[in-house]
């Protein structure tokens, strides 16, 4: 089973992104509710890929891919972005983010974007 | 979560769908001219295809696409319609049908096709299958080369680098459409150096452009190795990519032989059909149905904390307080109207299934039978609906199985040769009716009474109707023979409980050598319902009003036995006795008078012994919960206006 993290600073979309993504054959290692939090649970748990947030307190997605892809340059992220934030998903993807998904989540894209970043 | 919004329409479009196809056949072998019923044939397996090409579903794509090309055979007049090819078009709106399930229940639709597949292509004449991307398909998209440009190309030739021009489509419903396609040219940059794109980068970046864009590249990589880079990005509906093999040909649009989706075409085709629906139908949403159980949850909650409002309101006497409340209550009520009829559905969605289903027995058991369907219009909640039609269906296969004489016999006995089943619906009173006739040989008392004295049950002193009545009891069927169809002995009691779980009843009635009636009663909603209070010992009890006859005041040494069993005699009629505290193991009150609610499930009556009654109450139904949902006795529990919570009786377990 693919080991995924979910980072985001919303609780209920921590658990709704676990619940598609539980339901559908993959196993979520971790949740973490700030990118500083993120970065040190992807050093030690080294999941298959990552969900990302990208506005949080502490430290925001944008920071904690850069700093992700510092430590594994083949890290596989996925940023959670809403409406309106082209330009910061755009961004991310520069700093290496692999694709993105669009709240509100609709499972099948979610799963799409995964199942594709893992090839 | 209305997350699954997009697969939810694709199964629910698919399902009216396959409704179409499956009508369509069936006129179709009734009217092999009749060129429209080919027409909308055609289009549904088209659409079919659309969606579950732009869904990923390929096996369901592929096998709807070898289905058009059957039907236009018919269209051309080059194939007629023969019963065979009938067979093999139900076929394969049945594997259709399967794929869509299995889709449906979370699984991919990957099914064995390749027999039907082999079957359609052996219909069609040896001539070749018709082309999908015809001619007619062209790109819009031409790219405009400085010289510059060009010379970059010559230089990337001669230097033995591929050009490529990549041609993406985005999903319709794409969001955030630039960040996507930065993250696919970001993709090609990464492969090899892009020399352009059209719409421009910049026009791309401010979301200047539809949803397909086009970008030449200079890579080392092989064709599918890009294609496969951008497939790999989610949200990506098609992407083609054309090798350019010289600076002029780099202006023109690329021949097609190059590698290209399939349904590309179909699907743009699709869209706008799909539009042109939408046009009409607007005076009609779509609404996830766990949202309108929501709000019926809502509204049934709101319900209950009135009942509470208006106990307190009671005790305080407070005029201001009692009036506003009223109001509340007329509001809630008709709150509550809504809310039902919205769920409300018409029967024909579970009903329109059923000509095929009698088509398909009467070949297989070699009988001519016709179906007759009345009411199709009526009314029933949605969870009714997506519920009886199971039951239904097994009614109508003993039917055709038991009911309905084999032609001969039927000759034999002066009845006309062709059998008929009569599936009628209609309103009455607060219930739903469904009533399924034969015109067949009707139930053998004789074999039921044998068969009764079997597994051990006494028939003695029952009446006609209670015996027949038997074939619902667990392990009773008196076919002899078991077939295909039915007979295994599993079924009426399956029917039964499905029925008596949705709060309804079902009963029989049949006349030797005339026919067999099953009448089905069912509520027309499900979640709130009046409800007689009443007490056993200490416990409190709701009982469905819908259920009541009448409630007697009685002494208990009026109770008399017969056959071992307690009856009253109420106005001339017995009437038989349920001691609810030994059925429900409570303790009752020491006293003799009691109270008998006497109680019609169908044709059957019963007294249901209680201590007291309490009064009549508006109460919602709370399902019991996974843990409890064994308990046959209850239907469920409700919380009473001073916050007890109670249960409600499953009062067709009692009778």
């Amino acid at each position: 089973m693919p080991k995924v993290l979910i980072v985001d600073d919303a609780a209920f979309m921590r658990m709704m992104l676990k619940d598609i993504l539980t339901k559908n054959g993959f196993e979520v290692i971790g949740e973490a509710p700030n990118g500083l939090k993120a970065v040190e649970m992807y050093k030690a748990e080294k999941p298959d890929v990552v969900t990302m947030d990208i506005t949080m307190p502490e430290m925001d997605g944008i920071a904690a891919v850069k700093q992700i892809k510092a430590i594994d340059p083949n890290a596989k992220v996925i940023m959670c972005s809403a409406m309106g934030q082209q330009a910061m998903v755009m961004e991310a993807i520069k700093s290496g983010a692999k694709d993105f998904i669009v709240k509100p989540f609709q499972p099948e894209r979610v799963l799409e974007a995964l199942k594709k970043v893992l090839g | 979560m209305d997350m699954s919004q997009y697969l939810d329409m694709f199964l629910e479009e698919s399902a009216e769908n396959l409704q179409y196809l499956n009508d369509g056949i069936l006129s179709l072998e009734k009217n092999p001219d009749e060129k429209e019923t080919i027409n909308s044939i055609f289009r549904a397996a088209h659409t079919l295809k659309g969606m579950a090409g732009s869904m990923g579903f390929t096996d369901i794509a592929e096998l709807t696409h070898k289905m058009e090309n059957v039907l236009d055979k018919f269209r051309k007049d080059e194939l007629s319609v023969t019963s065979d090819v009938v067979s093999i078009l139900f076929k394969c709106v049945d594997a259709l049908e399967n794929m869509i399930n299995s889709i449906q229940e979370g699984n991919d639709d990957k099914f064995e096709t390749k027999e039907i597949i082999e079957m359609l292509e052996n219909i069609q004449s040896s001539k070749a299958a018709i082309n999908i991307n015809t001619a007619d398909e062209k790109n819009e998209i031409e790219y405009d080369l400085n010289d510059y440009d060009k010379e970059i190309i010559k230089q990337a030739k001669d230097k033995n680098y591929k050009i490529y021009r990549v041609d993406t489509t985005l999903y319709k419903d794409c969001v955030l459409k630039s960040a996507r396609a930065f993250l696919v040219y970001k993709t090609l940059e990464e492969a090899g150096e892009l020399i352009k794109a059209v719409p421009s980068i910049e026009d791309l970046e401010q979301e200047k452009f539809d949803r397909s864009f086009s970008i030449m590249l200079i890579t080392e990589k092989k064709i599918e190795e890009i294609r496969n880079l951008i497939m790999g990005i989610s949200e990506i509906e098609k992407v083609e990519v054309f090798e350019i093999k010289n600076e002029a040909e780099a202006e023109a649009a690329p021949a097609k032989e190059a590698i290209a989706d399939t349904s590309s075409l179909e699907n743009g085709k699709n869209e706008k059909e799909e539009d042109k629906t939408n046009k009409k139908s607007h005076q009609s949403i779509r609404v996830d149905i766990e949202r309108l159980d929501k709000f019926m949850n809502l509204v049934g909650e709101l319900v209950m904390h009135r009942t509470r409002l208006e106990q307190i309101s009671i005790d305080l006497k407070k005029t201001e307080l009692h009036e506003t409340l009223e109001q509340v209550g007329r509001i809630t009520l008709d709150l509550q109207d809504l809310v039902m009829k919205v769920r409300m559905l018409p029967i024909e969605r579970v009903f329109n299934r059923f000509p095929r289903t009698v088509r398909d027995l009467s070949k297989e058991l070699n009988k001519d039978i016709e179906l007759i369907i009345e009411g199709e219009d009526t009314e029933l909640d949605r969870t009714v609906i997506d519920e009886i039609g199971e039951p239904i269906m097994h009614l109508i296969r003993n039917a055709a199985d038991h009911g309905i004489e084999p032609v001969e016999e039927r000759i034999k006995n002066g009845k006309s040769p062709k059998g008929t089943i009569k599936l009628m619906a209609y309103q009455e009173g607060n219930k739903a009716v469904i009533r399924l006739e034969d015109d067949g040989k009707g139930l053998d008392i004789e074999k039921i009474k044998n068969k009764a004295k079997k597994i051990g049950i006494e028939t003695d002193g029952m009446s006609a109707a209670d015996i027949k009545n038997l074939i619902f009891m667990q392990g009773f069927s008196t076919s002899d023979k078991i077939t295909d169809v039915s007979g295994r002995g599993v079924g009426m009691d399956v029917v039964k409980t499905k029925i008596s779980s949705l709060g309804g009843t079902v009963d029989v009635i049949s006349e030797a050598g005339k026919g067999t009636a099953f009448v089905i009663r069912l509520p027309l909603t499900l979640s709130i319902i009046q409800a007689l209070l009443v007490k056993v010992g200490q416990e409190t009890f709701a009982i469905s009003l819908g259920f009541i006859e009448k409630v007697i005041n009685m002494n208990i040494d009026d109770i008399k036995k017969t056959n071992k069993k307690d009856v009253i005699v109420y106005r001339d009629n017995i009437i038989p006795i349920v001691r609810l505290s030994d059925k429900l193991n409570v303790e009752d009150e020491n006293s003799k008078q009691k109270y008998v609610v006497i109680v019609k499930v169908g044709e059957k009556t019963a007294g249901l012994l209680v201590d007291s009654l309490l009064g009549q109450q508006e109460i919602v139904i709370k399902p019991m919960g996974r843990m409890l949902q064994n308990l046959k006795e209850y239907v469920g529990a409700t919380i009473l206006g001073d916050g007890l919570v109670t249960l409600i009786l499953n009062v067709a377990a009692f009778v």
